[in-house]
């Protein structure tokens, strides 16, 4: 290589990583903001231009919503509530689903019942349906049998927009997973369940992780079912609270950035540390698909 | 072969059990409810006029929906956020996979980061962008004023024609990500030699980019495509929290439409109505793009 | 073996989550929504109730206050379980009464509560000779104006025309005394239709007639939103975010000072004069409503009280806390404490009461001029409606005759409408 190449190849170089640190500086500077937002003294954010290091900081947000208590009744209080059960929920529909959906996953795959498509088209059609449709009808059937305001409510819905991912996750990667394994374990006597439940399912950790990650995930986002089926703090979940919060402090920021924070930290944990669960199950799904 | 055919009799009894559990959520939380809101749909119900009950109108709902022009100003609005998330997310997401797909060495760091804005929740995108484009202390204010780039605050989104870019762009922030990681794994899988070889019959780095990576990501232009159809059409938190539909309608997408026809005009059978044309709409849409790529994918092979 | 003892570990976990939850909430529990307006001090008072009677009551807040008006119907249509006691406002009463979600009290009104009651607060609570509550924030639009700000610019009184508004104005502007002269509420919700009401009636306009015909796409109606949009595009003394604000950030501009004058509900010097909320104590002042020539300084009212939902499984608790908190006694607590408006004479003539609330007299001077939107069970979905129109043209996307011309048909068809369905 001549000089002249040399020089071009250091300056895309340097050309590429200036413009990967302007991307990374993209994805992190609203999150940083807000984190600063948190613990910065109301006066230095309440300047033009605001002060961008602050010049002192607290972590009072955090504590008061740590310790909040039911009797002290207060914002953090409900933040806190709103938290919790979104944690209840979350991993209510986790658990369910990957025990349900490794259950239908199995019977599609290996005890060959019908309903393989239907469930692949089932899938096209939650994912392809509005939420808005349900809805109406949810409300009616839920005021019928008294299904407002509570934690089982929402558990019900999200497992059902939550199952047709897991099971075909999980059906993918029972697919992958040779007959002959399980075939040994039949022949030395175990029955269809202890084969899933002993040979199967232990083979299929990172699917069981990937679809894990992926439904407990999409439970703690949710909101729209949220907002309409839930009122009180008995059930309310921390996308409904964070949109109280919008509305009602519109001069707190230091509070509404400490929920906003607290509210990512589950979903932001996870990408931190499971990252290559999340892209194999977004890869994977998506090709296809 | 008498044993196989109960053992796969039983295989198959034990199969129905075990997919129960999930056919009857699936039937309580979806099928029924949508079948109930078909039903809905030609009734007239004015919840707020409850001794009435129900009153049979046929298609009239449809037809008072199809005549209604601010309908369709929110489904082509809809469409606006749709068509500008497809185009610059495309190719802002393929921009930074080339970018990223080099060997580096805090590979896993940076996937990291990258992912952030695809787990976070919808909601909390929207608080964290309310507070960015807040009109006295946001953070794009400060910035633009900082750098000498305005010279004072701008009610972002207050303005009539700006509101929706502003949300237009807190949606891409957090949607790329996805199509980032979707071209990232189909970069990896393009084959070196492939480069090599155009190398060396001197093609220039654009002209493989045209000529190779183009064409072996066009699948996944497609499925991106599709997706981000189907997603978008349905979006909704960022709308409800940022601005609520305003200022003036100028934000009001389809769901929030049907929202507030469900919640704040109490018209259940019309909100219905609304559902499934909007249902219809985006099942075009893909019925459309199957066709259009599989004619495509003929045409290519 | 495994996967039934699985199961069956499963199903008692889910029975018994369940039982903690039915025995957990066995004790007598009233809900309410509210907005945020007057959060410490509800709870304070809802500690107080629970310390007298042994009653919990739970909050819950949600943005806007009459958004609440959406939760509230869905939960009614619902049952109406999900909150037993409510604020309810006056143009709500109807819809609610006729539609058979909120519970007549009648029965609880003895003949010195009758007696009692201001008349005007009354009419709030009662819609075709039933009562549906009892008067919390018996109120009306007041104008406010920040008196200091008015002399550092040579101005001894308050502005009368609405001409002296727009010369006052740019003068504070031009002087620096404030960026704008003032805000106002006119987020695309209801609380910009009670400013157009108010506005329209100081230019000598009309909403509607007696037989219930609207009549705001004529006249002096139409100069008010002409106005309105010219004071925020020609005049600029109007802040541009006041079309996406509601009343609680106009009140946030005027305690921190960034506005010279707002119109504002309940007695607005309780809080302008509360060291915790403002910063421009004892600086303000209470004038009347502007109007085109002086002459017609009308404002809007806004009777709000508290109510019972009729599905709710706890009436005779739910009175009692509605008693508590909007009774004379909870009125007297509410103007000192909150600046609300009472609507019970003895609270009005309380020494304590006009000891505590500042520009009392004052605000009687405007109790001559007061106008009232239409009490009609259909108001919500005209409300809606007209919000719209109202907003197009304060967004310049139609002019003000156009928009009220259409608000017209719309309103006439809406009506319409809703007497064809319940012939």
């Amino acid at each position: 290589m001549r000089r002249p190449e040399i020089i071009k190849k250091r300056i895309i170089s340097i050309l590429m990583i200036f413009l990967i640190l302007i991307v990374l500086f993209t994805v992190l500077i609203p999150f940083f903001w807000t984190f600063i937002t948190s613990v910065a003294p109301a006066v230095d954010i309440h300047q033009r231009p605001p002060k961008w290091i602050p010049t002192k900081i607290s972590f009072k947000y955090y504590m008061d919503i740590f310790t909040s208590s039911k009797k002290a009744f207060g914002v953090s209080y409900e933040f806190k509530r709103g938290i919790l059960n979104s944690m209840i929920v979350s991993i209510s529909v986790t658990v369910i689903a990957l025990f349900f959906g490794s259950l239908a996953a199995y019977s599609v795959v290996r005890l060959k019942i019908p309903f393989g498509k239907f469930i692949t088209l089932f899938i096209l059609l939650t994912q392809m349906m509005p939420p808005v449709i349900l809805i109406i009808p949810l409300y009616f059937i839920a005021s019928k049998v008294n299904m407002f305001d509570r934690k089982v409510s929402l558990i019900l819905i999200y497992l059902a927009f939550n199952l047709p991912l897991a099971i075909w996750i999980l059906e993918g990667y029972f697919k992958s997973i040779p007959v002959s394994i399980e075939e040994s374990a039949l022949i030395d006597g175990c029955s269809r369940l202890q084969s899933l439940f002993r040979v199967l399912l232990p083979l299929s950790g990172p699917a069981l992780f990937t679809t894990g990650i992926f439904v407990f995930i999409a439970s703690w986002n949710e909101f729209l079912m949220a907002l309409v089926f839930t009122s009180s703090l008995t059930a309310k979940t921390m996308p409904v609270a964070i949109a109280e919060f919008i509305g009602r402090f519109t001069t707190d920021y230091g509070l509404m950035a400490t929920a906003g924070i607290l509210g990512s930290m589950p979903p932001l944990i996870f990408a931190a540390i499971f990252q290559r669960y999340l892209i194999s199950g977004i890869t994977a799904g998506s090709v296809k698909g | 072969m008498e044993l196989n055919s109960t053992l796969e009799a039983k295989d198959k009894k034990l199969g129905y059990i075990l997919i129960a559990p999930t056919l009857i959520i699936l039937f309580l939380v979806v099928i029924y409810p949508l079948l109930y809101a078909f039903y809905i749909s030609f009734y007239n119900m004015n919840v707020a006029i409850p001794w009435k009950g129900k009153i049979f109108v046929g298609f009239d709902n449809y037809i008072s929906v199809i005549q209604d022009i601010s309908w369709w100003k929110a489904i082509l609005r809809t469409f606006y956020f749709v068509i500008a998330d497809i185009v610059v997310g495309i190719i802002l997401g393929l921009m930074i996979a080339l970018l990223l797909n080099k060997k580096l060495i805090i590979k896993s760091l940076i996937f990291a980061i990258v992912l952030f804005p695809y787990v976070l929740p919808p909601i909390v995108n929207a608080l964290m962008w309310k507070l960015i484009y807040d009109s006295n202390y946001g953070l794009l204010n400060g910035m633009l004023y900082q750098f000498g780039f305005i010279s004072d605050y701008i009610a972002w989104l207050s303005k009539t024609n700006l509101a929706i870019i502003m949300l237009i762009i807190a949606n891409l922030w957090q949607g790329t990500p996805f199509a980032v990681i979707l071209f990232l794994s189909g970069l990896k899988s393009i084959p070196l030699e492939l480069y090599e070889a155009a190398r060396i019959d001197g093609s220039s780095s654009w002209q493989s980019f045209k000529y190779i990576t183009l064409p072996l990501l066009k699948p996944i232009i497609y499925i991106l495509i599709v997706m981000k159809t189907i997603l978008t059409f349905k979006i909704f938190d960022l709308i409800y929290a940022l601005t609520g539909g305003g200022p003036a309608n100028t934000t009001q997408v389809v769901s929030m439409k049907i929202y507030n026809e469900s919640f704040n005009f109490l018209k259940f059978g019309r909100a219905s109505a609304m559902s499934y044309i909007l249902l219809g709409v985006v099942t075009c849409f893909v019925i459309i793009y199957m066709k259009l790529f599989e004619e495509k994918k003929e045409t290519e092979n | 073996m495994r996967f039934k003892s699985f199961v069956l570990v499963l199903v008692l976990l889910v029975l018994s989550f369940s039982i903690f939850m039915s025995v957990y909430a066995t004790d007598v529990e009233l809900n309410t929504i509210e907005g945020p307006g007057n959060v410490p001090f509800y709870l304070s008072r809802f500690v107080e109730f629970a310390d007298k009677t042994g009653i919990k009551v739970n909050l819950n807040v949600i943005p806007y206050g009459r958004d609440a008006g959406i939760k509230l119907i869905a939960s009614f249509i619902a049952g109406g379980e999900q909150y037993d006691v409510f604020l309810i406002d006056c143009i709500e009463v109807a819809q609610y009464a006729e539609a058979g979600w909120v519970m007549p009290v009648d029965k609880w009104i003895t003949p010195d509560l009758e007696k009692e009651i201001v008349p005007f607060a009354k009419d709030g609570m009662m819609f075709k000779g039933h009562w549906y509550g009892l008067p919390y924030a018996s109120e009306w639009k007041s104008f406010v104006y920040n008196d200091k700000m008015l002399k550092n610019a040579d101005y001894t009184e308050f502005p009368k025309t609405w001409d002296d508004v727009v010369k006052y104005s740019q003068k504070l502007q031009d002087s620096g005394v404030v960026k704008y002269a003032t805000a106002f509420s006119w987020a695309q919700k209801e609380s910009l239709i009670c400013d157009f009401v108010a506005i329209a009636a100081s230019f000598g306009g009309d909403f509607f007639d007696a037989d219930l015909n609207p009549l705001f796409n004529k006249g002096g109606a139409v100069e008010a939103l002409q106005w309105m949009v010219d004071s925020l595009y020609k005049y600029k003394i109007v802040d541009l975010a006041s079309i996406m604000w509601t009343e609680d950030n106009v009140d946030a501009a005027m305690q921190s000072g960034d506005i010279a004058y707002q119109l504002s509900w309940g007695y607005p010097l309780v809080r302008l004069n509360d060291p915790d909320k403002s910063s421009i104590l004892d600086q303000a002042k209470i004038g009347l409503m502007p109007s085109v020539d002086g002459k017609h300084p009308y404002t809007v009212s806004g009777p709000m009280g508290w109510s019972i939902s009729k599905g709710t499984k706890y009436p005779e608790e739910a009175w009692k806390f509605i008693e508590f908190i909007a009774g004379p006694e909870g009125s007297k607590v509410a103007a000192i404490q909150a600046g609300m408006f009472s609507g019970w004479k003895s609270v009005l003539n309380d020494p304590e009461v006009q000891a505590g609330v500042p520009g009392l007299e004052d605000m009687a001077k405007q109790a001559d001029y007061i106008v009232n939107r239409p009490i009609v069970p259909w108001y919500h979905e005209f409300s809606v409606m007209l919000a719209e129109k109202l907003h197009e043209a304060l967004t310049l996307k139609k002019s003000p005759q156009d928009a009220l011309n259409e608000a017209i048909e719309e309103t006439l068809k809406i009506k319409t409408e809703y007497e064809k369905a319940t012939k």
